[in-house]
């Protein structure tokens, strides 16, 4: 009872903010809504049971939506609205509407028929990051360690890409010869 | 199969017929209205240890011994008029201390301040009735209190984006990488203990802990304890790391164009935060409360300690610049925290 | 209660992740070194990178066939060998490559390197698997290395493309999650073995169709944009453009092999499901495809934006073999890449030697087709070896890629598909027309400007990689039918 209460409370609302997201012309109120939707949507997990997940969603997207802050307030006024182009709005809600709706029926129609079974069930009595943890760390220790390589290609990435080395372009330095590689006879 | 272990063991609350909402309506209230009532008499305690410490007297005025100072300031806070500047985003800008206020007290939802009791047979109606500790006992607390804590920085960030204030924005930049960096400190630095006990949840922190001074997690992980107090002051946005509203460097960061109540709601929220921290200390490394006759009494006694170190730190230490504060946080915290989850786990293996 | 997990050492199989592992630890050492002593010549990290994809390419060798390994994430197959083996190669002819005589921005960081071996790794991750958790992760991997290694060559073009490719990049991925969410909401499972014999039990459901639809649709969609296919084309051009021209080329050839293996894994699955659909939409993209890119390719005005085009043309052909769904259009696939890889990579060297920092011939492009009048005169040799090349390309017998073209369209015949052959034939006589033009610029028309040297960039290594390739796109005829025997024997070994 109280669980259908809150699944259409947080619905309604994670629709609503997000749609004012998509919406907004004002940066502070699209983030904004984004970072509260992200953070209703963890109450779907509270709700399923699936505590650890919800407080994943909760810390992983409130820092994620965090660092999209940090952008806006580097490429934009704050108090102010984005003008924005928008020729056929009419179009573009028609098309949008429909994509939304292809999306709900194909996302609804396997669950029509109960033959998904839950692989990793819980385990009574033992909480739910215990359970992670043993599914993490024995089927899928692979993808979770390459996706610590990602991390780590990120992170060179963005250091060098961010780094000082990159204020002078050595591409496009006309004098920039390789000493030990340099032909001879080409003139 | 009953064997009983750190990763298994069932919390006690559990085996229990379930609270009623009713219940967890009426902590819920409790909760909000001491820890207000706590945070607002920590602004009197705050300013006396100061004086004393500065050998000064503090408020003297208002009251025996200044103690209506704080009522006096209650009701400042209360009459003055509420200012909303021109240019800013209005419906943020008023949301944005709401934020701090509720998420600090959403965090100490599931933290435990004292230990299970059983309501008197002789006080009517509620007589009898089993009290939990935790007003909802998650079994992931300790992520759900730093995940709270982390939604809690919303509130400076917001404020000082919306308020068309250049001041407000260096403070809400401020906000951004002290708070992101420091997350990182914190939740590192608390893995360790998490290790050693297997659980997250507070309670099984606390059971952990209960056989006296000599099982407290601080003498296993004293490093781990350190950082989490150093993280834990620049999480709380306190001395020697407030830069987000450090008078003289920018005005008063984040809550510069605030007045009033709004901005005395970022003070509990601030006050609550602290509050929050050292509950959170107090449990993971201080072996938190004990059960029966005045067991309650330690924790309090500890979480006084913790607020009285924060006031203490303040009087004692100058604030770091900026860069200080990063490097402090990504070439010293950081990596002392990792290595010392490595050797935990090297220990705990061998 | 949970109990003890035991898992046997030898249940693990940890042979299967070797040659990933190999890959991640050069990409380590290289970082470390640098860490050590930041005054290295790039010459070493070359010479390294070299003998990692060296010892990577015998770990490979040394897999068998049809195992797995790591609680069954790891597939090792004939594909996945094939395509590692193939990975590998284009690498290590892509690496010499920075051995330029002038020196460009991205080869004086040390982290190029290892940022490209990671990347070989994420690839690799992405053909030995039919988990679509690893596979994205893979996938992911790869990508966000590669666009590194566009953005560092470090001037305008080339940070737009890195933003281009990463937006559409992180669209598709976008795509892909979506649509591995619907199989999983599907079946239950992500591994698509078990997807398989899910759905084989369940064809018959109408609303399963809906769902498989919606799945494959976005599946499509997002390998689409990963293979440059044709209404998700748009940015290749561009990337190609700002990229460095020996990236270009490589981004032309092994990004590709890695989604098309996947693609042959989900794809194959669907049409061996008996979902004919799938099958058509996927005829239609290749059609549009190599059409559609002809003739873009025609109106170019620079040539590496016509090579572009063109590799966009050959990804069409190769995703017509996909369609086929058989044994030898599955062989056609590898085979095609194993030999367009030579070609393609020693034509974009060719622009690579003739890369000036600043652009003299054009205020837009870097290789406008004015740069290679009269190339015979100036270097004759050059021009020699990039007509054949484009002869290559235009599918001229006896030169390597006629061989694909030959056995794309004889797979095609062979299961019926008689007019896709024919659209092919008809494709590559147009295609004949662009790269024609640029033969008859070297060799007929005077040069532009007498005084600059279009050999600039020139060196030994470079002229070494060219020879190889000039080598390998020559010699087809001699090593062709042991390659498709090779080819083949692995594809029905995995059972596609």
């Amino acid at each position: 009872m109280y669980e259908t209460i809150a699944f259409y409370l947080f619905s309604a609302l994670t629709i609503g903010l997000f749609l004012i997201t998509v919406m907004s012309k004002n940066v502070l109120y699209a983030m904004t809504s984004l970072a509260a939707g992200m953070v209703l949507i963890s109450g779907f997990f509270f709700i399923l049971g699936a505590d650890f997940l919800g407080v994943v969603q909760l810390i992983v997207y409130v820092g994620a939506i965090m660092a999209l802050y940090s952008f806006a307030m580097m490429f934009f006024d704050a108090t102010r609205d984005i003008k924005e182009k928008n020729t056929n709005s009419g179009l573009v809600f028609l098309l949008g509407g429909l994509s939304a709706l292809v999306l709900v029926m194909i996302f609804a129609a396997p669950i029509h028929s109960d033959a998904v079974q839950a692989l990793y069930p819980m385990h009574e009595g033992v909480g739910n990051a215990q359970d992670v943890g043993i599914v993490l760390f024995t089927k899928y220790l692979v993808p979770f360690e390459v996706a610590a390589v990602m991390l780590l290609v990120a992170m060179i990435a963005g250091i060098i890409l961010a780094g000082k080395k990159m204020d002078q372009s050595l591409t496009e330095d006309a004098s920039a010869d390789d000493e030990i590689l340099i032909q001879k006879d080409a003139k | 199969m009953e064997i009983v272990t750190y990763t298994t063991v069932e919390t006690f609350v559990n085996h229990l017929p379930e609270v009623t909402w009713v219940g967890s309506l009426i902590k819920a209230v409790l909760i909000l209205a001491v820890i207000s009532a706590i945070a607002g008499f920590g602004t009197f305690i705050e300013r006396k240890v100061l004086a004393f410490m500065q050998r000064r007297l503090g408020p003297m005025h208002v009251g025996p011994y200044g103690l209506l100072q704080l009522a006096a300031d209650g009701i400042k806070l209360f009459t003055k008029e509420d200012i909303v500047p021109q240019n800013a985003n209005k419906l943020i800008f008023m949301i944005a201390p709401a934020i701090t206020a509720a998420t600090a007290f959403i965090a100490l939802s599931a933290v435990p301040v004292f230990p299970d009791f059983t309501i008197p047979k002789f006080i009517p109606v509620l007589g009898g009735t089993f009290v939990p500790s935790i007003a909802s006992d998650l079994n992931i607390g300790i992520l759900f209190v730093l995940g709270m804590m982390a939604a809690g920085l919303y509130g400076p960030l917001l404020a000082g984006m919306s308020q068309a204030n250049k001041w407000g924005i260096i403070g809400a930049a401020r906000t951004a990488i002290q708070f992101l960096s420091y997350e990182v400190v914190t939740g590192l630095s608390i893995l360790a203990p998490i290790m050693l006990v297997g659980s997250l949840s507070f309670v099984d922190f606390n059971n952990a802990q209960a056989g006296g001074i000599g099982s407290w997690l601080i003498w296993q992980q004293p490093v781990a304890f350190v950082l989490f107090l150093i993280a834990g002051f620049a999480e709380t946005n306190r001395t020697p790391f407030d830069l987000l509203e450090h008078e003289a460097e920018v005005v008063s960061g984040y809550a510069t164009e605030y007045s009033g109540m709004r901005w005395g709601m970022f003070f509990i929220g601030e006050y609550a935060n602290m509050i929050t921290i050292s509950v959170i200390a107090a449990i993971v490394f201080l072996g938190g409360y004990s059960e029966g006759g005045l067991g309650w009494l330690t924790i309090i006694l500890k979480v006084g300690f913790f607020f009285f170190l924060m006031l203490w730190v303040r009087a004692a230490w100058p604030h770091v610049r900026p860069d200080q504060l990063m490097w402090l946080c990504w070439k010293v915290l950081m990596p002392i925290a990792v290595i010392n989850v490595v050797i935990t786990g090297i220990v705990m293996m061998v | 209660m949970l109990q003890p997990i035991n898992v046997s050492l030898e249940s693990l199989n940890l042979i299967t992740l070797a040659p990933m592992l190999v890959a991640i630890a050069g990409g380590l050492i290289i970082l470390v070194l640098d860490l050590i002593n930041s005054k290295l010549h790039k010459t070493l990290y070359v010479m390294l990178t070299l003998l990692i994809l060296f010892i990577d390419f015998g770990a490979v060798l040394g897999l068998n066939v049809n195992e797995r390994g790591f609680f069954d994430v790891m597939l090792i197959d004939g594909v996945s060998i094939i395509s590692q083996l193939m990975i590998i190669v284009a690498s290590m002819l892509f690496i010499p490559l920075s051995l330029t005589s002038k020196r460009f921005h991205e080869y004086s960081y040390p982290e190029f390197f290892a940022l490209f071996l990671f990347m070989i790794a994420g690839f690799q991750f992405m053909v030995t698997s039919d988990n679509l958790i690893l596979i994205f992760v893979g996938l992911e991997t790869a990508s966000l290395a590669l666009y590194t290694l566009i953005a560092l060559h470090n001037r305008s073009n080339s940070f737009e493309a890195a933003v281009k490719y990463f937006t559409m990049g992180a669209l598709s991925a976008g795509f892909y999650a979506m649509g591995s969410a619907v199989i999983y909401g599907l079946t239950g499972s992500i591994e698509l073995y078990k997807v398989a014999a899910v759905l084989s039990l369940r064809m018959d459901e109408a609303s399963i169709m809906i769902a498989i639809f919606g799945a494959s649709v976005l599946l499509l969609t997002a390998f689409a944009f990963k293979l440059s296919l044709f209404p998700f084309h748009t940015w290749a051009p561009d990337v190609y453009e700002g990229a460095s021209a020996p990236l270009a080329g490589y981004m032309s050839v092994v990004p590709k092999v890695a989604a098309f293996v996947v693609s042959i894994r989900i794809f194959g699955m669907y049409i061996d499901l008996g979902i004919e659909w799938v099958r058509i939409i996927i005829l239609v993209l290749a059609v549009g495809t190599m059409t559609l890119a002809n003739i873009m390719a025609l109106v170019q005005e620079d040539v590496k934006r016509m090579l572009a085009y063109s590799s966009i043309s050959h990804a069409g052909f190769i995703m017509a073999a996909l369609a086929l769904d058989t044994t030898e259009g599955t062989t056609a696939i590898f085979l095609y890449y194993a030999l367009f890889m030579f070609t393609n990579l020693g034509a974009f060297a060719m622009l690579w030697i003739s890369r000036h920092k600043v652009r003299r011939f054009s205020d837009r492009y870097d290789n406008p087709y004015e740069k290679f009048a009269g190339l015979i005169n100036i270097m004759p040799m050059g021009a020699v070896i990039m007509a054949l090349f484009m002869l290559s390309l235009a599918g001229v017998p006896p030169f390597s890629v006629f061989w694909g073209k030959i056995y794309v369209m004889q797979a095609a015949v062979n299961s019926g598909y008689v007019w896709l052959a024919i659209v092919m034939g008809l494709n590559s006589a147009i295609a004949a027309y662009y790269y024609l033009k640029l033969i008859v610029f070297m060799f007929l028309k005077e040069p532009v400007k007498s005084v600059d040297t279009v050999y600039y960039n020139l060196s030994k290594p470079l002229m070494a990689v060219i020879g190889l390739a000039t080598v390998a796109t020559i010699g087809a005829i001699f090593y062709i039918q042991p390659l498709i025997s090779y080819i083949y024997y692995m594809i029905s070994a995995s059972g596609y």
